[in-house]
């Protein structure tokens, strides 16, 4: 790289730096717009702890069959998993009792107008194909309920490019409507959607997938398919439930907590970014330049990824992801300086060496962190909601920390190298002591014979 | 600056040397811990859960929620009556268990608008009816407080469902996640570096979890699954480092016999001893001003992760790498003794090396024999055979530095 070409890509990488912190806390009007720029750091949204919510109470209305306490951690489980799928990943949901009446409370943090979801909840859609049109239960015969057969229902596209809604039965609706639609081949069903009749279908073949769409003819609009969706989900529920209570919820944590997260941030921040130059001179200021970009590029992700909302172990994962980009420079510093020392290489060598020699290091430690990431990832999403933000961050801060230390440093001291590269001091590097430079110089096998007394 | 040197390298200080006394550590803060759960929880009333400290969000607990615009009137100074209420509630106890308020929060109905004040607590007493009793007590002191009848107060028993669900599920994620990073590591390293990495990961696990229990203010809640969890998919990274050096340390000996993996463990620790103290450093110092500056909730998450750090810290340089040695050591002894029963002689096998292995099994434990027979450069290796048959068992082929530098294949 020449000197220009080094110093223009400095410049730009500054830049880049400097509009990345102006545009996370600045706010503007965008033109002649109504709209206006918020800086992104502070639209990332808030969990519970940090931001209050919103809060409704179910009661639980209890039909009498089965197992109750059953039925009701199957709803819950099957209300965190929907409001997974919606993004609400820092939602919580628990359950009360009172004088024999069971409670199911969620908190959803205030974020993308959860009300209107939690209304939802509480006026769940009962779906039923039927065998005869009519509502006099002695007329007709339920081909598939809703609550028995169903597993899940989600807004999709048809072939026509139409918001439809698709229904996956769950094992047994599978096998039911598979005979269902055997039955009734070249036949009319009839869908009921809370008693109502909704539409009739014609079968035109036998359906063995447990899948299934219910389209409109003049078309749904996404909000009304993704409506109806949520509908039909509350309505596979174990138990009805009814609204209770609606209320906003204040934080668990007081406004103070962010604003000493991030003073204590600031401070561990800056102590890091003033080690890595004490300790690495020049090749610590690069260190510090990625770690700049690391920081905002980690937050904008936060702001702009629907599943991140941060809690008060969020901020602190965060925080200690800042320090573990960190290790990565200086696992390649390390082995630069290693470098350098038992030979005669010049610095470029070095760091060139350096950074091939300790890939690997990085590599297999951040996969690793990789694989805990994806599997809670995974794994919280099928169970259990606070986990998925959690796994979430982890899984940027990851991927980011792996880029900053094996991209950005390294073109970073790319551009360095031309500028100066013959300081040893600047670059914080030593040559050792001669013989163990001739020791590298050496190219004698890698076996070394010597001879000593042991009693047998 | 003169800049601190913090070099190992020719520390002659042996990380090998007496591993198991860098067991005793670990083993006596278990034993500790026992102690303390066991003995705090045969004193304490609320037995083993209060000595190990566990949250409201695992047990369960009462949610009292009082409707303050209807006792108060709309212009209710919110602050104020929460602060009262709460100084009031933790005045109840059983025995010499009192009420600890764990949340306090506002409550604003979206339909007429009342301020309630919402505050859960754990339950003091295992006891159903007791604890009812002790809410109707709560209730009606309340009441008093508030100079109003009690119907504005209701009080729930709060089940932790969600929280055991957490748990479960987090507990599935590590175990699964442990597994997969096993088998990578098996498939990048070797399959005992892969199980000494794992048992260092559970050492971490453990003794945070010890530790934290010692610190006594420190509820195991969710935010504590959370600060785990951290630890988990962080503390493997240290091991990794290491073992990265062990494998390229390693590389010049492949395919041969008696290696001096103690050496080559040390080695591996020294020259990776900066990077461990300075992504340590670097690590505990945001969370560190967080536990500092954050205030106790941020201290319940910022406390048990930088034991978790500390102990990884521990773990990766005594615990992982001896271990690492140790293993190879007697995996090599069981193969040798596989090969001794079959009668097999390999090629790179030779008679002298034998009597080493046998001289080496009844000697004393410390006179590891260090031989290394090379299959790369067959000329030499006859020397070597030859020297070996010779030399016998007073013959040891010194582990040295000077093998170690990887040297990148021509």
């Amino acid at each position: 790289m020449s000197k220009t070409k080094s110093i223009v890509v400095l410049s730009i990488i500054c830049v880049f730096i400097a509009l990345m912190i102006v545009f996370a806390v600045v706010d503007f009007p965008i033109g002649k717009s109504v709209y206006d720029y918020h800086g992104y750091a502070k639209t990332i949204s808030l969990g519970m702890d940090l931001s209050g919510g919103i809060e409704a109470v179910y009661r639980v209305t209890d039909d009498g069959i089965g197992n109750l306490d059953q039925r009701i951690n199957g709803t819950v489980s099957s209300l965190q998993s929907l409001l997974i799928d919606k993004g609400y990943t820092e939602a919580s949901v628990t359950t009360s009792e009172n004088g024999g009446v069971h409670y199911i409370t969620v908190q959803v943090p205030n974020v993308d107008d959860p009300e209107r979801l939690l209304n939802l909840i509480g006026r769940p859609a009962s779906l039923e194909f039927r065998s005869a049109q009519s509502t006099d239960k002695s007329e007709y015969e339920v081909l598939i309920s809703g609550k028995e057969h169903l597993d899940n229902a989600y807004v999709s596209v048809d072939n026509n490019n139409q918001y439809v809604i698709a229904l996956q039965f769950n094992a047994a609706g599978t096998k039911k409507f598979a005979e269902v639609t055997k039955e009734y081949l070249n036949k009319s069903i009839y869908i009921y959607v809370n008693d109502a009749f909704y539409t009739a279908v014609n079968v035109q073949s036998e359906i063995a997938d447990g899948r299934a769409i219910i389209s409109n003819n003049s078309g749904y609009s996404y909000e009304e398919a993704n409506e109806f969706a949520t509908k039909l989900q509350s309505g596979t529920f174990g138990v009805d439930l009814t609204v209770y209570s609606q209320s906003l919820i204040s934080a668990t944590l007081g406004q103070d907590v962010i604003k000493w997260a991030l003073i204590a941030g600031a401070c561990g921040i800056g102590v890091i970014l003033i080690f890595m130059v004490l300790m690495y001179r020049l090749l610590g200021v690069a260190a510090d330049i990625a770690l700049l970009i690391y920081i905002t590029l980690l937050l904008w992700f936060c702001a702009v990824l629907p599943w991140v909302q941060l809690t008060l172990a969020g901020i602190a994962g965060i925080l200690l992801s800042i320090g573990m980009a960190v290790d990565a420079n200086v696992i390649i510093f390390e082995r630069i300086r290693d470098e350098f020392k038992i030979s005669s290489k010049s610095i470029q060598t070095s760091i060139k060496t350096g950074f091939k020699r300790s890939t690997g290091a990085i590599i297999d430690g951040n996969v690793t962190t990789i694989i805990g990431s994806v599997v809670l990832w995974i794994v919280g999403s099928a169970t259990s909601t606070s986990i998925v933000g959690f796994a979430v961050t982890l899984f940027i801060g990851i991927i980011l920390s792996m880029f900053t230390a094996l991209v950005v440093t390294r073109l970073i001291l790319k551009c360095f190298v031309p500028l100066n590269s013959t300081n040893e001091k600047l670059y914080g590097l030593k040559r050792g002591k001669i013989e163990e430079q001739e020791e590298e110089k050496s190219e004698a096998p890698a076996i070394e014979l010597e001879t000593s007394e042991v009693d047998a | 600056m003169k800049g601190v040197s913090l070099d190992f390298t020719k520390s002659k200080f042996r990380f090998d040397e007496k591993y198991r006394l860098w067991l005793i550590l670990p083993i006596v803060i278990i034993l500790v811990t026992i102690a303390v759960i066991v003995g705090l929880g045969e004193t304490l009333s609320g037995g083993y859960i209060d000595a190990v400290g566990i949250g409201i969000d695992f047990e369960g607990g009462s949610k009292v929620t009082v409707d303050l615009t209807a006792a108060k009137g709309t212009d209710v100074n919110y602050d104020e009556w929460a602060q009262k209420i709460e100084t009031e509630v933790e005045k109840n106890h059983v025995g010499e268990n009192y009420i600890h308020v764990s949340y306090v929060q506002k409550l604003e109905n979206s339909n007429n608008g009342h301020v309630s004040v919402q505050i859960r607590y754990r339950n003091i007493t295992a006891d159903d009816e007791e604890m009812n009793q002790m809410n109707e007590t709560v209730k009606a002191q309340i009441a008093e407080l508030l100079g109003t009848d009690e119907s504005v107060i209701t009080y729930e028993s709060v089940s932790s469902t969600a929280a055991k669900n957490l748990l479960s599920s987090a507990g599935l994620a590590v175990g699964i996640s442990v597994a997969l990073i096993l088998i990578y590591i098996i498939i990048r390293f070797t399959f005992i570096s892969g199980i000494a990495a794992i048992i260092a990961l559970i050492h971490d696990v453990v003794i945070m979890f010890c530790l934290t229990v010692w610190c006594r203010n420190i509820p195991i809640n969710t935010s504590y699954v959370a600060a785990m969890v951290t630890i988990v998919s962080y503390s493997i990274n240290n091991t990794i480092v290491i073992f990265d050096r062990v494998r390229e340390l390693m590389r010049p000996f492949k395919g041969m016999k008696n290696i001096d993996y103690n050496a080559i463990g040390d080695e591996a620790i020294k020259s990776t001893m900066r990077r461990s103290i300075f992504t340590t450093f670097t690590t505990l110092a945001t969370v560190f001003f967080l536990a500092v500056l954050g205030g106790d909730s941020m201290q319940e998450f910022c406390v048990p992760i930088i034991l978790g750090l500390v102990a990884g810290f521990y773990s990766s340089i005594f615990v992982a790498t001896p271990l690492w040695a140790t293993m190879s050591y007697s995996w090599e002894k069981t193969l040798e003794k596989i090969r001794i029963k079959r009668g097999i002689e390999t090629e790179n096998y030779v008679a002298g090396d034998a009597s080493q292995v046998n001289s080496k099994a009844v000697g004393k434990k410390n006179n590891k024999v260090d031989a290394e027979l090379g299959g790369d450069k067959p000329s030499s290796d006859e020397a070597k055979k030859a020297k070996a048959q010779k030399a016998k068992a007073n013959t040891i082929y010194k582990y040295s530095k000077k093998n170690t530098q990887f040297k990148k294949k021509k």
